[in-house]
């Protein structure tokens, strides 16, 4: 369960999330969706606890999400828009690495699960920076799962894939989603969004403007692109939206 | 040409006196071989001197100026300045309180200044040392005069009888007698002219002096922490002369330094009494106000001005490994200069047989291809802190040297080397490249 | 109610951290080049000792490994001073610093990681250092001091320090470039000052309006400060000028001088980090 109450961030004058309020519900989920800058990084920067808000609260679980708090990471599995690979490990080191930085009981066993979830077991010897970029997502999802993590927090998890890598991470999803993990999800693909979203979020300018589920947003709006230019007064280029 | 206008620029600027008519301390004191006075400006702070040696506390008024040359504080302080008179108040760590009053003292340096060890002179005998000596400078002086008296007088009867023999007299009278009277021994004794001030020898520890006027009142301005230190050890040095540079010694007063040695030569080995000190307070006896010396825990050896007795019975034990192969006595030698040998002299026992001549050095030799690892003087036991590893070492070729430097570089060569069979290995062993599925392609993918 | 996520004690985290950095600086050849050079410099230096009891015939050095050995450190401590801002502006300039952050990692574990990482690899070239060492012993016939295995142990201290300077460094940096950049500068500073002072001191000066005296005390004033800040200051107290000489009161008071510093920078590290946010690129 992430529960965000009145999430406030500013940058100076800048006010990156206003007030944000929405739950997500376990085994939900929910696609995040809004324009660069809207304000969906930083909000899930403070899911992390990697940024500190100005105003409100974030729990995850029922633990409310401090800054620092190591304890509280190991509830969210995360994946960043782009994988960060050291570059002298292999696929099977780097998540040996991280298994180990989550004190994941029998890492070696587990690693080769969440290699095998994901579809890399063949690629476990080769080095993580010489993979492709749908590959190194699909390594990232697999270090976000290592610890078993009631949430995963993806942003843009599908941006630069080709159509089978989309197709790929969005079987993914749907499979972490059957097993009853709560994943949440920013996209910029708004197809793929209402493909694998129950629900979706709509962010502009640092608030959260329209909030349904995929089935309501579809039927009030006949596509979520024509939702999204409506709740957003157009403001947005059509370049930023792929439908 | 610019140094010199800058230089001429700041030799018009005059410097400001600090402060006129301070209370300059004024100690005589001793680092064990030669009395010096101090000065101590209320700025160069506590005052340091040597544990159980007679130190003099004399007290005057001065200017003092700043010297940012060397960061001192500099006072105008003479022998023509006044006298702060008063009695001087020793005040230890347990608060005991001793007063010293001024006694009359000379500095006496009965083998003249800058031979052998000169000493303070206290009390009465100040006066009746001083009386002797000035009776012995006379008297030696009236020697000399009465020496070079006589010499004139032998000259003129020479020169005389030379001007008689000129004239080819019929008969010349007899030449003077040749002169043999010898010359007085030089007097190198000398002392200084009685002076009063309060004297004492003080154990380590740290104290608190000033000043006490005698009407009971402290004198402002005199009270100053002060500093007895004494040696932390005492020891036994050597001064080495290598056979084939015997004027070039090196020394070893540290008996933690090992000496080297190529073994192309004889070592002559000259014992020298050594003592500990803690660095900065030797440093600081002399130069109060150094900053060369500030860390407090620096130790440093420094040799003592009573030399070893050339008839003392000490001797040298040779060990090599740890067999005792040899021992060595203290022998007088002379060095005689030669002709046609590559060194142009040679250095020989001195062996006594009348005549003027008399040892250059005395040392223990240690004869050239002696193989020893390790010496130590002994005299009734062995002598503490005398014990020297030596090491008879044959100099590598300097690219030699830089071989071992090179062995990091060789193990990481050797460890990539492995480490990429391995893989290279694995990688067979996993079958296709990477261990890749059929028509996946390795490498970077778009 | 969710039950309560399991807890990873921060020893572990950073002993995980550690084992990678460790793993990354002994596994590239960086750090065996380093070696190879603080010896070659070593070498270099204690020829002048074998070349003179060559023309001499006999010498007493008090330790003819003193001043070799001080410049091999301060080589092996300038290599991990740029290895630690390299890797730490590695780590933010490619965005793996913020992938951490999204497991049990925080900027204390992190940056206690790193550091206790890169000193297990300054452990790790000491022997090296010493069969090196070991090795021109036995060619010169000059003997290793008794002492050297504690200046090799109680090294590790003053590199701590270096390390944690260089990582501090690099925290206020977004580039490696810069990194590299900060801590050559602030490096040639520490250790010009302290070279420029030895210099200036055989300078004659023969008044005290010369230009030169206001050089000198500057330079005197900024090595009494650099005595206690600079991290080669603390490399040189508790080895050449403490370990080497047998003042072990002045290598103990050095070695809890540079633990202390260490701990204040990486205190000033951590708050920085968390100031900075560990985004690429800062906030």
């Amino acid at each position: 369960m992430i529960e965000i109450d009145r999430l406030t961030r500013r940058f100076g004058a800048r006010t990156a999330v206003d007030g944000l309020t929405l739950r997500v519900a376990p085994g939900e989920v929910y696609g995040f969706l809004g324009a660069n800058g809207a304000g969906k990084t930083t909000t899930m920067r403070m899911m992390l606890g990697i940024l500190a808000s100005d105003a409100g609260t974030i729990r995850v679980c029922g633990r409310l999400v401090r800054r620092g708090d190591r304890d509280g990471r190991m509830l969210v599995g995360a994946v960043g828009e782009v994988q960060h690979f050291y570059p002298e490990m292999t696929c099977q080191a780097y998540l040996k690495f991280f298994a180990d930085l989550f004190d994941v009981p029998q890492p070696v066993q587990r690693v080769a699960e969440v290699l095998a979830d994901v579809g890399l077991a063949d690629r476990a010897r080769d080095r993580a920076v010489d993979l492709s970029k749908g590959l190194q997502q699909k390594l990232g999802l697999a270090r976000a799962l290592l610890h078993d993590p009631p949430v995963l927090l993806l942003d843009e998890p599908v941006s630069g894939l080709d159509p089978h890598g989309i197709r790929e991470v969005r079987e993914l999803i749907c499979r972490e989603r059957d097993k009853g993990r709560l994943v949440f999800f920013s996209s910029h693909v708004l197809a793929e969004v209402a493909q694998v979203a129950d629900r979706v979020g709509i962010m502009n300018r640092g608030r959260l403007v329209y909030e349904n589920t995929v089935a309501g947003a579809l039927a009030g709006h006949g596509t979520l692109e024509a939702a999204f230019v409506a709740v957003t007064g157009g403001n947005v280029r059509q370049a930023e939206l792929v439908a | 040409m610019l140094r010199r206008l800058i230089a001429a620029a700041a030799l018009a600027l005059p410097l400001p006196a600090l402060a006129e008519g301070e209370v300059v301390y004024w100690p005589l004191v001793t680092d064990g071989t030669e009395y010096r006075r101090i000065a101590y400006p209320p700025q160069a702070g506590g005052l340091v001197v040597l544990a159980d040696t007679t130190v003099v506390f004399d007290v005057r008024r001065a200017d003092v100026n700043y010297w940012p040359i060397t960061r001192e504080h500099l006072s105008d302080v003479t022998r023509g300045s006044p006298v702060v008179a008063g009695t001087l108040e020793i005040v230890d760590e347990a608060g005991t309180v001793t007063g010293i009053v001024p006694e009359a003292y000379l500095l006496w340096y009965p083998e003249g200044v800058g031979a052998g060890q000169a000493e303070v002179v206290r009390g009465e005998r100040a006066a009746q040392v001083y009386e002797s000596y000035l009776a012995a400078a006379r008297a030696a002086a009236d020697a000399l005069r009465d020496h070079q008296r006589l010499v004139a007088e032998h000259h003129a009867a020479v020169e005389a009888w030379l001007k008689i023999a000129a004239t080819r007299p019929a008969q010349l009278p007899p030449p003077p007698p040749e002169f043999t009277i010898p010359e007085p021994e030089p007097y190198n004794a000398f002392a200084t002219a009685p002076e009063a001030a309060p004297i004492v020898s003080l154990r380590p520890g740290r104290y608190t002096i000033r000043l006490r006027d005698p009407a009971g009142g402290l004198v402002p301005g005199t009270e100053r922490h002060l500093t007895a230190f004494a040696p932390l050890t005492r020891g036994t040095g050597f001064v080495i002369r290598p056979g084939d540079r015997w004027t070039q010694p090196v020394i070893s007063f540290s008996p933690e330094a090992t000496v080297y040695a190529t073994g192309r030569t004889d070592l002559y080995l000259q014992p020298v009494p050594v003592a500990k000190y803690v660095a900065r307070d030797f440093t600081r006896l002399f130069r109060p106000q150094s900053h060369d010396v500030v860390d407090p825990f620096l130790t440093l050896w420094v040799p003592e001005l009573s030399g070893v007795d050339p008839a003392a019975d000490i001797s040298l034990t040779l060990w090599n490994g740890t067999e005792q192969v040899g021992t060595r006595a203290l022998a007088p030698f002379r060095v005689t200069q030669t002709t046609g040998r590559s060194l142009g002299y040679v250095i020989e026992e001195f062996r006594p047989g009348g005549g003027t001549l008399a040892p250059d050095f005395t040392a223990i030799k240690l004869d050239r291809g002696t193989a020893l690892t390790r010496v130590a003087l002994a005299g009734g036991g062995q002598l503490p802190d005398s014990e020297r590893h030596i090491r008879e070492v044959v100099p590598a070729a300097g690219w030699a040297l830089f071989v071992p430097a090179l062995l990091p570089l060789f193990l990481a060569l050797n460890v990539k080397a492995v480490a990429r069979r391995r893989r290279q290995s694995a990688l067979k062993l996993a079958g296709a490249p990477g261990g890749a599925a059929p028509g996946v392609v390795r490498g970077k993918q778009g | 109610m969710t039950p309560a996520p399991r807890h990873v004690p921060a020893a572990r985290t950073v002993a995980v951290l550690a084992r990678r950095e460790a793993a990354a600086a002994l596994g590239g050849f960086g750090v065996y080049i380093a070696t190879t050079v603080a010896l070659v410099a070593a070498v270099w230096l204690l020829l002048v000792d074998v070349r003179a009891l060559d023309v001499a015939g006999i010498l007493v050095p008090v330790d003819p490994y003193r001043a070799p050995l001080d410049v091999a450190l301060l080589v092996l401590a300038l290599f991990f001073a740029v290895s630690a801002a390299v890797s730490t502006a590695r780590d933010r300039a490619s965005g793996t610093l913020e992938v951490l952050f999204y497991g049990p990692v925080d900027e204390t574990t992190y940056l206690l990681g790193k550091l206790v990482g890169l000193i297990v690899a300054y452990a790790v070239t000491l022997p090296l250092v010493a069969a090196g060492l070991f090795g021109v012993a036995l060619l010169s016939g000059f003997a290793l001091p008794g002492t050297l295995p504690a200046s090799l142990v109680l090294s590790l201290v003053p590199a701590g320090m270096v390390v944690g300077f260089g990582i501090l460094l690099a925290i206020g940096t977004s580039r490696v470039r810069s990194a590299v950049l900060v801590l050559g500068v602030v490096a040639f500073v520490m250790l010009g000052a302290a070279a420029a002072n030895s210099i200036v001191l055989m300078v004659p000066i023969d008044h005290p309006s010369s230009p030169v005296l206001a050089l000198r005390d500057a330079l005197a004033g900024v090595n009494a400060v650099l005595h206690w800040v600079s991290p080669f200051a603390y490399m040189q107290r508790i080895v050449g000028e403490g370990v080497a000489i047998g003042a072990w009161q002045t290598a103990g008071i050095g070695v809890a001088g540079a633990l202390v510093a260490t701990c204040v920078m990486l205190a000033l590290a951590a708050a920085w980090l968390r100031w900075r946010g560990v985004q690429r690129g800062g906030e």
